[in-house]
């Protein structure tokens, strides 16, 4: 019994080291200040004058593939889903590490969906101190969790119809899972401020009303971590930012 | 092998090999996926006794060793196949084919769907928890392991023999004697059968039924007796989380004797081994709501014998349950007994139970290190009906279970 004892303890130890290293992708902006979050947020309100757009493209490798939660992928009586190359897969998000200045979060609370097994959308970025809901919208019950340093939750079994909400006051990489269907899988990226865009199918993104200013963009993909590019932001001109993964 | 087992290891290979050739003309990779998934477990016990957790094939859920790994090939969402290797340090061949089947859906839709080959156990709802990665305990219920006192190679045409063969283990003051030899399970989920399944669900209902050749306790019996077994499960959703299953399976069980002398010495004359089978009943509950899930199983099992008075039966139940109590931990607890029917004793003219009555309860807690990853404990207590040589085992272990 000692033994044991001893075992779980060390294994235990281990696990939780594991984890107090935190988010690798996102260091360089972990240690930001939180911002507390004001409320009625309206973007064009915040907007200070000399705006400018970041624009590109995000190529991703076709090789890269999505990683679902290991399983034993044995005796599954429903056909698994092919995951490997879908557009999802390679979405990627495009986000301005700092911005100065207080972003409040939008009132329309972001949303990640359980439908047809599959956690929709795959890539989730969300301004910090967003709340996020999760509707199931399937037949069967689902488990979303996550065990990351970020934020860690478990939001149990519940039916069609019915919805849970997280917080997130962390920056960084929050990988979400379902407990009992192992294909399902996505992220939620807690960014600093509302620059921030998702790729759409073809790889380009757009960035609008940035405030002029020289920033640091990063790209962010699951398979790949984050790249950055440092840009010039100037008044009324877009700069291309493109990134490969 | 039989001819039918080797057309159907044949068919696994071929099917899947047409669908590759199919993609290389389309030049699509996208439509075709390979993989390969497993699951190690590394165990620590103390306080275990010889083959108390332990199936004839010498596997055992507390061994130090065993991975478990699956090669998967699938085509779009029509098609899959499934090949399944298992390596436990303990076991008599290391590593055997557990499975090896290919699964064609939506025939037309979801509500058929086929599987043919070396398939799991269809017969209450355990199978697709008999992995560690979805154990939330370590060992098995009793009904799908436990080795009763009854033997596969011959009929009891002697009541006494077969009492007899329960009490020479207390004179011994050892284990019941079938514990530590090969015997029947009731339910025997480590070793899949050559079969064919039909599954799909309609409306509230999920169905399973298939044609095997072996019986549930004994898979490998068909390969030698020439006998089939039907056998089938219906589930019943009526909310989202609650599955109520209702099984039933018939084969004959017993392996054909090798040799004529075998035939007579063994079995009743006049008689084949086909001629002797295994009846079985089973109800399963799968209920869960927020952190709380519950599994439970009864089966009631009938097997054909030469006993004059009375059945060769037993009634084995299990209910378990797991409560998550933060996303990293989770308690869970199993509660599991067999009871025997019973026969005459000639010797004394009294009626016994024809083997041991078994209670087991097991309770730990498992805690996921990663996502994937989960560390268990668990505390396992098997008490033994009074008179056998041993009244009660004590197992405390410990389970680093790694999906990869």
């Amino acid at each position: 019994m000692k033994l044991i004892v001893t075992v779980f303890s060390a294994v235990a130890l281990l696990g939780f080291a594991k984890f107090s290293e935190g988010s690798k992708l996102f260091k360089s902006i972990k240690d930001l200040p939180l911002i507390k979050p004001a409320p009625n947020f309206s973007e064009t309100a915040v907007m200070p004058a000399g705006e400018g757009k970041i624009a590109g493209k995000v190529f991703v490798n076709k090789s890269s593939g999505t990683k679902a939660r290991s399983t034993k992928g044995l005796y599954g009586k429903s056909a698994s889903k092919v995951v490997k190359n879908s557009g999802s897969d390679r979405q990627a998000v495009v986000f301005i590490e700092k911005v100065g200045g207080q972003f409040p979060v939008p009132q329309s609370r972001p949303v990640m969906r359980q439908k047809n097994i599959t956690i929709v959308p795959h890539v989730l970025p969300v301004l910090i101190g967003s709340t996020v809901d999760f509707p199931n919208e399937d037949e069967i019950y689902h488990n979303i969790f996550s065990l990351s340093s970020v934020k860690s939750f478990d939001l149990g079994r519940y039916a069609k119809g019915k919805s849970k909400s997280v917080t997130f006051n962390k920056f960084g990489e929050v990988k979400v899972f379902c407990d009992i269907h192992s294909s399902m899988s996505g992220y939620i990226i807690v960014l600093q401020n509302p620059y921030f865009a998702t790729t759409g199918t073809d790889g380009s993104y757009t960035i609008t009303g940035v405030p002029s200013g020289n920033y640091k963009v990063g790209a962010w993909h699951e398979n790949g971590g984050t790249q950055w590019q440092t840009i010039a932001v100037e008044s009324g001109q877009t700069v291309t930012a493109d990134f490969s993964f | 092998m039989k001819r039918t087992q080797f057309l159907m290891l044949a068919l696994i290979l071929i099917i899947p090999s047409a669908f590759s050739q199919e993609e290389e003309t389309m030049g699509s990779g996208q439509d075709n996926s390979v993989g390969i998934g497993g699951v190690v477990d590394l165990s620590y016990s103390e306080g275990d006794k010889p083959g108390i957790n332990t199936n004839t094939l010498g596997d055992n859920n507390f061994n130090k060793v065993r991975a478990l790994t699956n090669f998967q090939f699938q085509h779009r969402d029509k098609l899959r196949a499934d090949v399944e290797v298992l390596y436990d340090d303990a076991s008599q061949d290391k590593i055997r084919l557990q499975g090896a089947f290919v699964t064609i859906f939506n025939l037309p839709d979801e509500k058929i769907n086929l599987m043919i080959g070396k398939i799991p156990n269809l017969f209450g709802n355990f199978s697709k928890r008999e992995f560690s990665d979805v154990n939330p305990l370590i060992g098995q219920p009793l009904m799908r392991h436990y080795r009763t006192t009854l033997d596969w190679e011959r009929t009891w045409d002697n009541r006494e023999q077969l009492i007899l063969k329960k009490r020479r283990a207390e004179f011994k003051g050892q284990l019941p004697l079938n514990v530590l030899r090969g015997a029947t399970p009731t339910v025997y989920d480590a070793r899949w059968d050559f079969g064919v399944e039909l599954f799909g669900n309609f409306s509230i209902f999920d169905y399973q039924i298939g044609v095997t050749d072996g019986s549930i306790s004994n898979p490998d019996a068909g390969a030698e007796n020439d006998g089939k077994q039907f056998l089938g499960r219906i589930g019943i959703n009526p909310v989202t989380g609650l599955n109520i299953g209702f099984s039933g399976a018939m084969n004959p069980y017993l392996s054909k004797p090798k040799t004529l002398e075998d035939k007579q010495r063994l079995l009743e004359a006049g008689k084949g081994a086909g001629e002797y089978k295994q009846q079985a009943f089973g109800a399963d509950l799968e209920m869960s709501y927020k952190y709380f899930i519950v599994f439970g199983e009864f089966v009631y099992s009938k097997w054909d014998a030469e006993v004059t008075e009375g059945e060769l039966s037993n009634r084995s139940f299990y209910i378990d349950a797991k409560y998550k109590i933060h996303p990293r931990f989770y308690i869970a607890a199993r509660y599991d007994r067999m009871d025997f029917s019973k026969i005459e004793n000639p010797a004394g003219g009294r009626k016994e139970t024809w083997d041991y009555n078994v209670q087991r309860a097991e309770g730990g807690f498992g805690f996921r290190i990663t996502t994937d990853a989960t560390l268990k404990i668990v505390e396992q207590v098997t008490k033994f009906e009074k008179g056998s040589g041993i009244k009660m085992i004590q197992l405390t272990a410990v389970q680093l279970s790694v999906p990869f």
